[in-house]
């Protein structure tokens, strides 16, 4: 019966359901929005900031990062880094040669760090070639390619397919120089970074370095930042006597600012969420409110008044129940939509996405967010119809009705 | 007339009044909470990350930046320093940075020398609170303080004697022998991996460069005053010098905080987007109770227009005091949060602890910010006001009448 006049209710007075129906849908859209933005956020600064510099974890001989001599390279690294691409958690890795030398030209020298990469497995893991202004990025005609930043090509008056002479320290501690000719030219936000790095293959400077096949750095990407700690320790344990470090270590300022970020924005949603809750209550509220004379009259003809306070409860639930799949639908959609085509967060802020800093945001949303999400405002409608059903059973039929 | 209308119906259904009122106090509110969380933290993270080294601006002579070389420098003239002292400026700090050989015995690393003036140096990064052995020093000593990863590696501690090899001033050699005073601990890798402190006149005297410096690192009273005062600068110091924000010293710190504002519109626009749902619930459900009685005045014979100004006049009274009073419950909220600012544990406060950071987030009590936070939510309030006047306006007297 009660279910019945519950029913009823809601069919009568149409507007008032409708409202109550959409304060739980919009509420449940936002909240999605919101949860699934601060997901795509979180991504968005690692992607940015970690993955194209300093990759989830690298790993180097203990004494390697002292002053990168190339004689503390990693043994038997490339069955290491062919065990390590098989881990399904790592998304990308690949084996460096990392030397400290020099450039010459005709007029003048700079001391440099070379890196010699693995040009495709490279890419997946820093994109460099997002950063080419000109040129290409490791055609493969030569083994001596090698790809410059444009402060280093004006400061040393060099150009587009010019030959440049690197300098370095081989493995037994000889020099060790050869030409090479620049494919490429590339730019970054970091100048000091740009003026330091050049780019050349690393089968070709392997050789040369006296490391034939060998790696000085191994540097891996995952598929998901959650893991690193794990994998580390499990490298760790796999490998006791390599140096394995995660961004975290290497990086413990970009570990300092993505952490308060992520806090804040917590705190946000935080806030967001209590707007939300407190809109619904509102609603609530005020939708109780008109029906003091309806709910004295039932009270006048005799109805029980814990039967009253399940009615307003019974309703509410209904009207939760059918704003839920619209909110839900809404939500997922533009979550959908929004992951589709990302975010570009680069009108507002001005970020330099020209030279491979990407601020496009991609919301994501996991499944126990959205059920979390569900509950969330279910409750928060339910208890906020919770007070004014309280507030009907205090109640005079008479005063009730007179109003 | 419509004013004693308008009063009395505020009166007559307190808790209308009062549930409406509430639901913009309590976007207020919100508002202004998030508002000054976002502007406190980011000041916190500013002030943060200018004392790992840089201060909020360095002056240097033209070209540092690009090539930081000791020839790269300027003679510091009282005539200089007082230019550099704007207003605004709280603190200066001149430092002579170069790089050199530190040795003990056999072993030799290659280090940057910062010759500088220790209680200023103390007063912008808080060097003094990075010492995990030994003391801090002062202007006058031939001591030296050194950094921990480099003095582990040079197997140095307090009171051993370190010797500096390096190029000085105009092509001369610098060299001398320093008493190690204290261990500084840096949370960056690359500063506590090389970096060794000298009193001013002491780095001056070892490496020929009698009152040259490299650059003098500026702390401010307000950071929000930072481009004033750079340009400020710019223009008055002229030519032969360059000024920098440590923004343009860390871009890619600064893309990153830049990506954090953007997004924190982001979370803006979902809070406004919150509330502007929540009132609107509010509005709706408050028309709907409201029908008979707007049915009853018109049929009375209101013309609609007058009908129409007494709800813009309710709206207005309700806004403005929820405005007012939600203000009133913010001071305190976030004075509150500025005092007793929220405090984190657990891996971000590791994150913050590493660099000898408070892992706080302090609210700031800006009155630009109350003003500019009641003024948006008011503006919202009042265009969903304009919907009533819309829903009177084609409200049929009969038909609103009937129940």
């Amino acid at each position: 019966m009660l279910i019945k006049i519950a029913w009823r209710n809601i069919w009568r007075n149409k507007v008032r359901s409708l409202i109550i129906m959409m304060a739980v849908a919009s509420g449940l859209w936002s909240g999605f929005f919101l949860i699934a933005f601060y997901n795509g956020l979180i991504d968005q600064r690692i992607r940015s900031s970690i993955e194209s510099e300093i990759s989830h974890i690298q790993i180097h001989h203990p004494r390697f990062t002292d002053d990168y001599e190339v004689q503390y390279y990693i043994p038997s690294a490339e069955a290491i880094l062919e065990k390590i691409v098989k881990n399904p958690r790592v998304k990308a890795a690949a084996g460096r040669v990392v030397l400290k030398g020099m450039i010459s030209t005709t007029s003048g020298s700079s001391g440099i760090q070379i890196n010699g990469v693995m040009p495709r497995e490279e890419n997946q893991l820093t994109q460099i070639s997002s950063r080419l202004i000109t040129g290409k990025y490791f055609p493969g005609i030569r083994p001596n390619e090698m790809i410059i930043s444009e402060k280093l090509m004006k400061k040393l008056k060099l150009k587009l397919n010019a030959k440049a002479i690197l300098t370095f320290q081989d493995k037994d501690g000889n020099l060790a120089s050869s030409a090479f000719r620049i494919t490429g030219i590339y730019k970054t936000v970091n100048t000091p970074y740009d003026e330091m790095n050049v780019f050349t293959n690393i089968h070709y400077l392997d050789t040369l370095a006296g490391i034939s096949r060998q790696y000085d750095e191994i540097a891996l990407l995952l598929h998901s930042g959650k893991d690193v700690e794990t994998l580390k320790q499990q490298l760790r344990r796999e490998y006791p006597e390599l140096e394995i470090k995660s961004w975290i270590e290497i990086s413990p300022e970009m570990n300092l600012l993505v952490s308060t970020s992520d806090q804040a924005m917590a705190i946000y949603m935080i806030i967001i969420l209590l707007a939300l809750a407190f809109g619904i209550i509102n609603t609530m509220l005020m939708s109780v409110l008109e029906r003091t004379r309806e709910i004295g009259m039932l009270l006048a003809l005799g109805m029980n008044k814990m039967k009253v306070f399940t009615m307003i409860l019974l309703e509410t639930i209904f009207l939760a129940l059918a704003g839920s799949p619209i909110g839900v639908l809404a939500g997922v959609g533009t979550v959908v939509y929004a992951h589709r085509v990302g975010i570009n967060l680069e009108q507002f802020s001005g970020t330099y996405s020209s030279f491979g800093y990407s601020s496009l945001v991609y919301p994501v949303l996991e499944i126990q967010q959205i059920v979390m999400m569900l509950v969330m405002v279910m409750v928060t409608a339910i208890l906020a119809s919770l007070l004014p059903a309280r507030k009907a059973l205090g109640l005079h039929p008479a005063d009730a009705i007179r109003q | 007339m419509i004013e004693k209308l308008t009063w009395r119906n505020l009166w007559r259904n307190r808790r209308r009044t009062t549930i409406t009122m509430a639901s913009v106090t309590f976007a207020v509110v919100l508002a202004i909470v998030m508002q000054s969380l976002q502007a406190g933290v980011f000041n916190h993270l500013q002030k943060s990350i200018i004392s790992f080294y840089s201060g909020y601006l360095q002056v240097h002579r033209k070209g540092y930046q690009d090539e930081q070389i000791i020839e790269n420098s300027f003679t510091a003239s009282d005539s200089l320093m007082k230019k550099i002292a704007w207003s605004g400026v709280k603190y200066m700090v001149p430092r002579l940075e170069l790089f050199a050989l530190a040795s003990n015995g056999n072993t030799t690393r290659g280090c940057m020398v910062v010759g500088t003036d220790p209680e200023n140096e103390d007063r912008l990064t808080t060097l003094k609170s990075k010492i995990i052995q030994g003391t801090y020093f002062t202007a006058t000593e031939h001591t030296a303080l050194i950094s921990e990863g480099l003095a582990k590696k040079l197997n140095l501690s307090v009171n051993d004697t370190l010797v500096l090899l390096g190029q000085g001033y105009q092509g001369t050699l610098g060299a001398g022998k320093y008493i190690i005073r204290g261990v500084v601990q840096f949370g960056q890798p690359k500063l506590n991996e090389g970096l060794v402190y000298l009193p001013l006149k002491t780095a001056q005297n070892s490496f020929n460069a009698e009152n040259i410096l490299t650059s003098v690192a500026l702390g401010l009273d307000d950071p929000a005053d930072l481009e004033i005062i750079q340009k400020n600068l710019v223009s008055n110091l002229g030519d032969p010098y360059e000024v920098l924000n440590w923004k343009q010293m860390m871009p890619d710190v600064e893309n990153h905080m830049k990506v954090d504002t953007a997004s924190f519109y982001v979370y803006a626009g979902i809070l406004y987007l919150v509330i502007a749902f929540g009132l609107f619930g509010t509005v709706l459900m408050m028309i709907a109770e409201r029908k008979v009685e707007f049915g009853m005045l018109i049929a009375i014979g209101m013309k609609k227009p007058k009908l129409g100004g007494m709800l813009i006049a309710e709206t207005l009274l309700i806004s403005i005091s929820g405005a007012v009073l939600g203000m009133g419950i913010s001071f305190p909220v976030v004075w509150y949060l500025e005092k007793k600012p929220i405090r984190f544990s657990g891996e971000f406060a590791k994150a913050y602890e590493q660099f000898g950071f408070e892992a706080i987030f302090p609210a700031i009590l800006k009155t630009e910010i109350f003003i500019s936070q009641s003024v948006i939510v008011l503006v919202m309030a009042l265009l969903i006001g304009i919907y009533p006047l819309w829903h009177v306006s084609r409200l049929d007297p009969v038909t609103a009448m009937k129940k």
